[in-house]
């Protein structure tokens, strides 16, 4: 029992980190009907920026000395989510709008081609790059309580992650702009000739996904307490699983998405022998599975090909 | 007068909506117009029968066979051609071999033929070509000076010419024509008429069902006229008797 | 007559220019061949302006014999031009082995527009299969090279199984997933030496002569890879020719139109699974015999010449080259290949400038450097026809 629930736990917080790199695949592709492939290596690159301020560049340890830890943890994280917002937005200039309105294949490419520059560079240009690095312990550590299964970490992680989406929905469902998103995302012409300011809009959906992407970074690094520079290739494409098992374009299949795949995971590697090894070759297989038998995935709209 | 093409009640539906309702239709060795209000269901008409929807409901028999459940390119293979609304060519490619695609039912290179007996497939091809130079000197003979074109060079008025072409160059029995003039001037629609009565004038066997909008084009050349609307039929006739009738006049203008 | 002969001499002379360009940047240092293929860039690009480049594909059209046979020749004295340099020869024969992967990944790209991020998984399959049954079967290596490309065609269909029913994203996603799968399955896996990979593999012989052995050829004693680099390049010549054939045959056209609109394909009568899975079928083939080649000449494969990124570099080749243009694809594989191998020194960067040269290739070149050209069929009476826009503008959609 005590087993399950460990293991229970551990796929929600794995679901977690999928879920906001998810988050960001259904926002972009509902927003430009566009996968950006580079979204893992963005939000990685995130997380080495915000362990660049904790450590190399000692920004974490200067503002804890005039202010309380948790505080200075915050901003650190604030402008590393910041720094990713940044990196989206440039993504989107310098390799999506060159190839708008072409074929899909060509920013397909791009977007990978360009995921492979941010890891690169990081491997390169961070000292030690291509080696692992252990995350700064940024998030308290210890027990709550005597319980051996919750520690603070996780509460923080799984916590920070409800925000996150609340405050997503709330901007989405709440805010004229988050209004404006799912206009544009549900007819992109109709929107523009309502008045809405297409570019604008597109250039805010990339900021707030990216933020958010900066945050999973973040929320990834912690959870495995490591941090390398070729993550983000795996890291992004079990989001794009995310995003389309839960339903590209929806948010809360994202969720629901994060769930499945990340639940898939760890009970293969629980609970079948040499299981480690499979648990993402099971993952897989469940997305070409969905993609073959149920292509709008657990929570999207089924969409009748135009003739 | 033998059928050529005949449906029975065949009706489709879309989530709720049923676009075609319980249709019955037949075509002989003649030319029929289909009329209809937007959405009332002509195209996804000329959908059901070219295969690309399966209907809910009912059966499509073609020379008396059966045809509602095959695919597309299958019945193809049977003889129904057809072009489309918003004209579908593949603009990267030459005129001819936007042409030679409409051969392609009739041709039988297979890739290991294609690899190793290459000259009967460069035969095939030969013949192709020169049966496409006919059919497009049939409808304008300028078209073949620019074969080698791609086909996003061409003006509107001859990439429709090809289009048609490309339909009736297989020797198809029955081609489905979706809105010939749409987007053409009144100028270029009477040459349009011209070529599509080139089409009865080259074979007889070759039976048309075309969805217009413009009753000048369905006066002039369809000997029957269907009208539908909201999948329904509620008129059939020659044209100034559908014309005439209380029920068209008030699809039409929204009574 | 004068005006045919000098025709003659100017498609020999264009022929030979090529090959010498390539032999410059094969021998000489990363630098000079960056800027042999910048040359070559900016002649292409000034060519198109100026509308040579069509004269020259005429030219060479019209004298094909002639410029199949110099570069036959360039080929059969490479060796005695590298000076028996084995890793030059190296490289040549890397630089065929990936050109037929190329040739097979366009079938997909090019052909039916569908992009594969799966073609090392069909290579390592041919390379896998192959050197299991030779070294723990005891097989023959032909017939273990036999074996590797039916099963790349057992995986060509499974891989082209979903692009019946997904494109765009969705497929991309698919076919990286089986690639990661692929990968995945191989490490895990000690019975085919798991993250070690296969040793010892054996080499191909023919009556008692191993492919292993030096040779004399000359007077000139000439190291084992001339061997190999005949037999790839003899393959290579007979895959490309069959790849051309089907450019030009019925085939080649409906991929082409399944490319540009799957639903008029089919109301043109092709039949979208049969031919969908073709293009996948006969890109494995071709991918499967490379890797299965690739196992016998290095005599050790390892998992990380079948990753994701090895797949990556396939498809730069294509895209590079000129999708669906067969001597473009070829040229591509070629010229990567070699700037690949020159980067050795600066392996750290390898992956970076694969990034950065399929985004700039993306941005100012999408259609490579021999763009797709419209299908000329008669070449006798082709002059009645007006071909000087033969080259495909604008995007293709």
């Amino acid at each position: 029992m005590e087993l399950i629930i460990s293991q229970i736990l551990n796929a929600v917080m794995l679901a977690c980190t999928y879920t906001l790199v998810g988050i960001g695949f259904s926002l972009f592709f509902g927003a430009m009907d566009i996968v950006v492939f580079c979204l893992g290596d963005v939000a990685i690159a995130g997380a080495f920026a915000i362990m660049a301020l904790s450590t190399v560049m000692g920004v974490y340890a200067s503002l804890s000395g005039i202010l309380p830890a948790p505080i200075s943890g915050i901003i650190v994280v604030f402008i590393g989510a910041c720094f990713t917002a940044g990196l989206v937005t440039l993504m989107y200039r310098a390799v999506i709008v060159p190839f708008e309105g072409k074929n899909i294949n060509a920013s397909l490419l791009s977007t990978i081609a360009a995921g492979i520059v941010i890891r690169e560079l990081i491997g390169l240009f961070y000292p030690e790059g291509r080696n692992p690095h252990a995350f700064p312990q940024l998030l308290p550590a210890g027990l709550i309580g005597d319980n051996v299964l919750l520690s603070w970490r996780n509460i923080i992680i799984i916590a920070i992650t409800f925000i996150m989406v609340m405050l997503l929905y709330w901007f989405v469902n709440r805010t004229k702009t988050g209004l404006s998103i799912q206009a544009i995302s549900q007819n992109k012409e109709a929107a523009i000739m309502v008045g809405i300011n297409w570019h604008r809009i597109i250039v805010i959906t990339f900021l707030i996904g990216g933020f958010l992407l900066g945050i999973g970074g973040f929320l990834t690094a912690s959870y495995f307490n490591s941090l390398r520079f070729d993550m983000g290739a795996m890291y992004g494409l079990k989001g794009f699983c995310v995003a389309v098992v839960g339903g590209l374009g929806s948010i809360y299949g994202a969720i629901v998405g994060g769930l499945l795949i990340a639940f898939v995971e760890v009970f293969v590697t629980a609970f079948i022998p040499g299981g480690t090894a499979y648990s993402s070759v099971a993952a897989f297989l469940i997305v070409v599975l969905f993609i073959l038998f149920k292509p709008e995935g657990i929570l999207g709209e089924k969409t009748v090909e135009k003739v | 007068m033998m059928g050529v093409l005949r449906t029975e009640r065949v009706s489709i539906d879309f989530g709720g909506l049923r676009a075609v309702d319980n249709l019955d239709f037949q075509i002989g060795d003649e030319i029929v117009g289909l009329i209809g209000p937007n959405g009332s269901g002509k195209t996804t008409f000329l959908n059901i029968i070219s295969g690309i929807y399966k209907p809910t409901r009912g059966r499509v028999y073609f020379n008396g066979e059966d045809i509602t459940s095959l695919p597309p390119h299958m019945i193809r293979a049977k003889g129904i051609a057809r072009t489309f609304q918003t004209n579908r060519l593949c603009l990267n490619l030459s005129i001819l071999d936007n042409m030679l695609l409409g051969l392609y039912c009739q041709q039988q290179t297979t890739w290991w033929q294609a690899i190793f007996m290459s000259s009967s497939s460069s035969r095939e091809i030969k013949l192709g070509i020169e049966k496409s130079l006919a059919i497009l000197a049939h409808f304008n003979p300028a078209l073949i000076t620019r074969a080698y074109e791609p086909v996003m060079t061409i003006p509107l008025i001859d990439r429709r010419r090809i289009e048609i072409a490309r339909a009736v160059v297989g020797d198809p029995r029955l081609v489905l024509l979706d809105e010939p003039t749409a987007g053409l001037n009144s100028e270029e629609t009477n040459q349009m008429i011209n070529d599509i009565a080139k089409i009865r004038r080259r074979s007889s066997q070759i039976s048309i069902i075309i969805i217009e909008h413009d009753m000048t084009v369905i006066s002039r050349i369809t000997e029957r006229v269907v009208c539908l609307n909201a999948g329904q039929k509620i008129a059939e006739g020659t044209f100034s008797e559908v014309a005439r009738n209380e029920l068209v006049r008030t699809a039409y203008l929204g009574g | 007559m004068g005006n045919k002969i000098y025709r003659y001499s100017l498609a020999g002379l264009s022929t030979l220019g090529i090959c010498m360009a390539l032999y410059v940047c094969l021998s000489s240092a990363l630098l000079v061949a960056l800027i042999v293929i910048a040359l070559a860039i900016v002649i292409l690009s000034v060519g198109e302006r100026k509308n040579v480049i069509d004269k020259v594909y005429r030219l060479i059209g019209d004298n094909k014999a002639l410029n199949l046979g110099i570069i036959a020749l360039f080929i059969l004295l490479l060796p005695f031009l590298v000076q028996g340099n084995n890793y030059l020869l190296h490289i040549a024969i890397m630089a065929g082995i990936f050109s037929i992967v190329a040739l097979g990944l366009n079938f997909q790209i090019g052909g039916i527009g569908q992009i594969n991020f799966a073609p090392a998984a069909f290579y390592g399959m041919g390379a896998y299969t192959s050197a299991f049954l030779s070294v723990k079967m005891g097989l023959s290596p032909w017939l273990g090279t036999l074996c590797g490309l039916l099963m790349a065609i057992v995986l060509g269909v499974v891989v082209g199984f979903p692009a019946l029913k997904a494109r765009g994203y969705y497929l991309s996603l698919v076919t990286i997933a089986l690639q990661i799968i692929f990968t995945l399955m191989i490490v895990n896996s000690p019975w085919i030496g798991g993250p070690n990979g296969i040793p010892g593999i054996p080499s191909y012989q023919i009556g008692g002569f191993s492919f292993r052995t030096p040779v004399a050829l000359g007077g000139i004693q000439l190291p084992y890879q001339v061997n190999f680099l005949y037999l790839v390049y003899i393959l290579l010549a007979l895959f490309a020719l069959a790849a051309n054939r089907l450019y030009n045959s019925r085939v080649g056209l409906a991929w082409n139109a399944i490319e540009q609109d799957p639903i008029v394909a089919a109301c043109q009568g092709i039949n979208l699974t049969n031919t969908q899975l073709l293009a996948f079928c006969l890109g494995a083939a071709y991918a499967g015999i490379a890797g299965a080649i690739y196992g016998h000449y290095t005599s050790f494969i390892g998992v990380e010449n079948f990753d994701f990124s090895q797949s990556l570099i396939f498809i730069c080749m294509v895209i590079l080259g000129g999708t669906d243009n067969v001597p473009g694809v070829v040229l591509g594989a070629v010229l990567l290949t070699m700037i690949d191998e020159k980067l050795r020194d600066f392996s750290g960067y390898r992956l970076l400038m694969y990034g950065i040269v399929l985004i700039i290739i993306l941005i100012i070149r999408p259609k490579g450097l021999l763009p797709k050209r419209i299908r000329v069929y008669q070449q006798k009476d082709r002059s009645e026809y007006s071909s000087h826009s033969a080259v495909v503008t604008g995007g293709s959609r």
